[in-house]
């Protein structure tokens, strides 16, 4: 009722029905989340004939106009947040003045405070904040849905019954993008905030893969050079191992890379339940090694009075004064190309080199892993670095591609360093052979 | 024209592989992985190999995350795949292959090995071929592994064969676990291939899990003094430490007792170091205290590479840091000197200090 009207009548002691024109305006809701819709109507008992009812809102000097009964509108309530907000209906009449009268409604609202884009691995700290502050409340409800659809229970949830505060706040390690959420009742109102977690990658650091190699590295490596042509002139492999099915190291055995990596479990926090790649030591740590009887000062063949190098760089031999060039151009050819020159493609390390100048970081690639078992997570990487392992593998192979052309400038025929076949000694025969051995198996 | 022929060929392998299940990313990256625009003029040209990347990637992450029905029409598919043109497909339809292999994998594979003349898709398929059996996880002298074995022994000893599919055959054929065993020592034992495999023949050891392994690979290590072959042997244990330490104590802790001996009492300081990375893989070594001790202070006093093992052994220890060895540590990740790995590792240490 309107307050003037009953102010009168008590006044007055008269009758009020009979004192003055009553207007009510009633609300559809007594609150609601800031943003929410509100239905204002606004009533007359009077004869007179209605203009308009303005309806005007505390804190804000928009107004709505209606002309047409029943008179109502529909407020986005999106300017303020307070509780008892006053909003009032004005009655505008053709022939006596005005009469207005107002309804209190709560408009609340929960600030969200947090990152947006926190970096993996970092604590993420999510704080909830009653609007207008200071509102007591007894219960907030969180919750965190990963992107990721591997997850089959892919929601973390939490609720904070601490302090009836007005502020609550949900703090973890992130490491997986997805969508958080708070809820609670605010004065009787049902608020809820959510807001999408998009993660940053790690950069620098940790997440950069070391690539070395040491060049002619083992003085005493290779078989003796002979006519069943399986001996290997030069090879690059992993330098610890010895392997040359191992570029990405650690790798303890084919394919496990659990020594390359930490893992973490996330205890707290949205995150709560997943573990994670903590950091990881990856690198890959090659050598080359050519064969040492290929070399000069090598042993001589059993059998023989000279070694293989004297025997082909001798006057008349099959690389005469050319050995040199030849050994050198299996270094090359093992190492960085001729002229040596790093990320080559004449060359298998140059190679590598060129693969990862050309493709994501293998560490990047495993900074994203995340599992809701260290095991998974362990599998995950395994079977990542095992297909970048493989990837890299056959691209530092020499055949098959166009971009290592069987002329290139090394080893690569007629008139390029190396180029020619040489003679081996025929430990069955006791005698060198024809030059007809040739860079094959390298 | 050649380049209209590799990007049809993708796109029609992609495509009946992908079917409806692909996502909406997967679906992006498959549009990248076909698009003419992207696949050069020549036919292995590194576009082509770039796109066959993309493609596998995505063929590999929908293979893991498809059911058992959509995987089975796919392998059909990649076994038609296998007798492509071209080599990148048929490599990249080898590595799909074993994602999740079958029974019926391991033949298959085989067969293609037996035919297929490009070098590295040949290494590319004998990997696949070991990778699919460590899959499937099959009992030690099953007849899968044994046909492997043989198979991986004859391809050795084909005199046609190249170094690099030899090597990767000696590598695969240890994967094959206790079934290999044979084979290895038959190798071992005769003097031209012992020489030619001399380097990679503690590994295959290793990697069999057999407890003979440390044997051999001990009587290697005494029979050559070369610091590099050491320290492959010594690398060797530690893999055969890590094969058998959950099931077989027996053969761990031999290794495990070769690696300390070696760890804290051979004269060269390169191989202690390695052995002492090693030996840091053995649970509960922390509870060494000579170990330990001994692992700290060659952090702080040696160099190179010999410091990066050490530096590795501290990683695997994995106990907090006293003041002396983290102001060492510090040092070493602070270092404008030290090479990119130690300060990589060095970090690691610690940021696993302060959790």
């Amino acid at each position: 009722m309107n307050r003037w009207t009953v102010r009168t009548c008590i006044i007055l002691g008269m009758a009020c029905s009979i004192s003055r024109a009553a207007v009510t305006i009633t609300a559809s809701v007594s609150g609601v989340q800031k943003g929410g819709a509100i239905t204002f109507t606004a009533t007359t008992d009077e004869s007179d004939p209605v203009d308009d009812v303005t309806f005007s809102y505390e804190g804000t000097t928009d107004t709505d106009v209606d002309t047409t009964s029943p008179y109502q509108v529909t407020t986005t309530m999106d300017w303020t947040t307070l509780e008892d907000l006053t909003v009032t209906a004005t009655f505008a009449y053709n022939s006596i003045a005005d009469q207005s009268d107002t309804v209190d409604v709560d408009v609340i609202d929960i600030t969200f405070i947090g990152p947006s884009s926190p970096v993996r691995g970092s604590t993420a700290s999510f704080w909830a904040i009653t609007s207008p502050s200071g509102i007591g409340v007894s219960s907030w409800s969180w919750s965190y849905d990963y992107d990721a659809a591997r997850y089959q229970s892919n929601t973390v949830t939490w609720t904070d019954t601490a302090n009836s505060d007005h502020v609550s706040n949900w703090l973890g390690t992130i490491a997986e993008p997805g969508t958080v959420e708070v809820s609670a009742t605010i004065s009787g109102v049902s608020c809820t905030k959510n807001a999408s977690i998009s993660i940053t990658p790690r950069s620098g650091g940790a997440w950069v893969t070391p690539v070395a190699c040491v060049e002619d590295n083992e003085p005493n490596w290779g078989s003796l050079i002979d006519v069943s042509g399986e001996n290997t002139y030069g090879q690059i492999r992993d330098l610890e191992g010895n392997a040359p099915e191992n570029i990405l190291v650690p790798q303890t055995s084919a394919d496990d890379w659990s020594d390359a990596v930490t893992i973490r479990e996330i205890t707290l926090g949205p995150n709560k339940g997943l573990f994670y790649v903590y950091n990881t030591t990856l690198e890959v740590d090659q050598e080359t090694v050519i064969n040492q009887h290929i070399k000069s000062g090598a042993p001589n063949p059993p059998g023989a009075s000279e070694n293989t190098f004297e025997h082909n760089d001798a006057s008349g031999g099959c690389q005469e004064g050319e050995m040199g060039d030849f050994v050198q151009a299996i270094k090359n050819h093992e190492y960085r190309g001729t002229p040596s020159t790093a990320s080559s493609l004449e060359g298998h390390f140059g190679r590598l080199e060129y693969w990862f100048d050309n493709n994501p970081d293998p560490s990047v690639s495993i900074e994203s892993v995340t599992d809701t078992t260290e095991n998974d997570v362990v599998t995950a990487v395994n079977t990542t670095l095992d297909f970048i392992e493989g990837d890299i593998q056959f691209f530092m192979g020499h055949q098959g591609f166009g971009d290592w052309p069987e002329t290139g400038p090394n080893w690569g025929g007629a008139g390029s360093l190396g180029s020619g076949q040489h003679s081996v000694f025929d430990d069955y025969g006791f005698s060198w052979t024809a030059c007809d051995y040739g860079p094959a198996n390298f | 024209m050649r380049t209209c022929m590799i990007s049809s060929v993708l796109i029609l392998v992609v495509a009946s592989v992908c079917g409806a299940a692909a996502s909406d990313s997967l679906e992006e990256r498959l549009a990248r992985a076909g698009d003419p625009a992207q696949v050069g003029e020549t036919v292995e040209s590194d576009a082509a190999r770039r796109a066959a990347y993309i493609a596998l990637e995505a063929l590999c992450a929908m293979v893991r995350e498809t059911g058992e029905e959509a995987r089975l029409e796919h392998t059909a598919r990649l076994v038609t795949a296998l007798h492509d043109p071209l080599p990148t497909m048929r490599r990249a339809a080898a590595r799909v292959l074993v994602v999740r292999p079958d029974v019926d994998t391991v033949p298959v594979l085989l067969d293609a090995l037996d035919r297929e003349s490009s070098v590295p898709v040949r290494r590319v398929l004998v990997n696949c071929v070991a990778d699919a059996l460590k899959r499937l996880d099959l009992p030690d002298h099953d007849p899968q592994l044994v046909a492997a074995a043989s198979a991986f022994e004859g391809t050795i000893r084909d005199s046609t064969t190249d170094a690099e599919v030899r090597s990767a055959a000696m590598a695969g054929l240890g994967r094959l676990g206790p079934v290999a065993m044979p084979a290895l020592l038959r190798f071992a034992q005769d003097s031209r291939w012992g020489s030619a495999f001399h380097s990679q023949l503690p590994a295959a050891f290793a990697a069999t899990g057999d407890p003979a392994a440390v044997d051999e690979i001990l009587a290697l290590y005494d029979g050559d003094p070369a610091e590099g072959f050491r320290a492959g042997c010594l690398h060797a244990l530690m893999t055969l430490l890590k094969e058998t330490q959950p099931d077989d104590p027996v053969t761990a802790q031999r290794a495990a007792d070769a690696l300390r001996t070696i760890a804290l009492h051979t004269p060269n300081a390169s191989l202690a170091a390695v052995a002492s990375r090693a030996y840091s893989c053995v649970d509960g070594c922390h509870a060494d205290i000579e170990f330990v001790t001994f692992v700290r202070t060659h952090v702080a006093t040696s160099q190179g590479r010999a410091r990066k093992n050490y530096l590795r052994a501290l990683l695997g220890l994995g106990l907090p840091l006293d003041a002396q060895t983290k102001t060492a540590v510090e040092s070493i990740r602070d270092s404008a000197t030290a090479s990119a790995a130690e300060r990589k590792v060095a970090n690691a240490i610690l940021l696993n200090d302060t959790e």
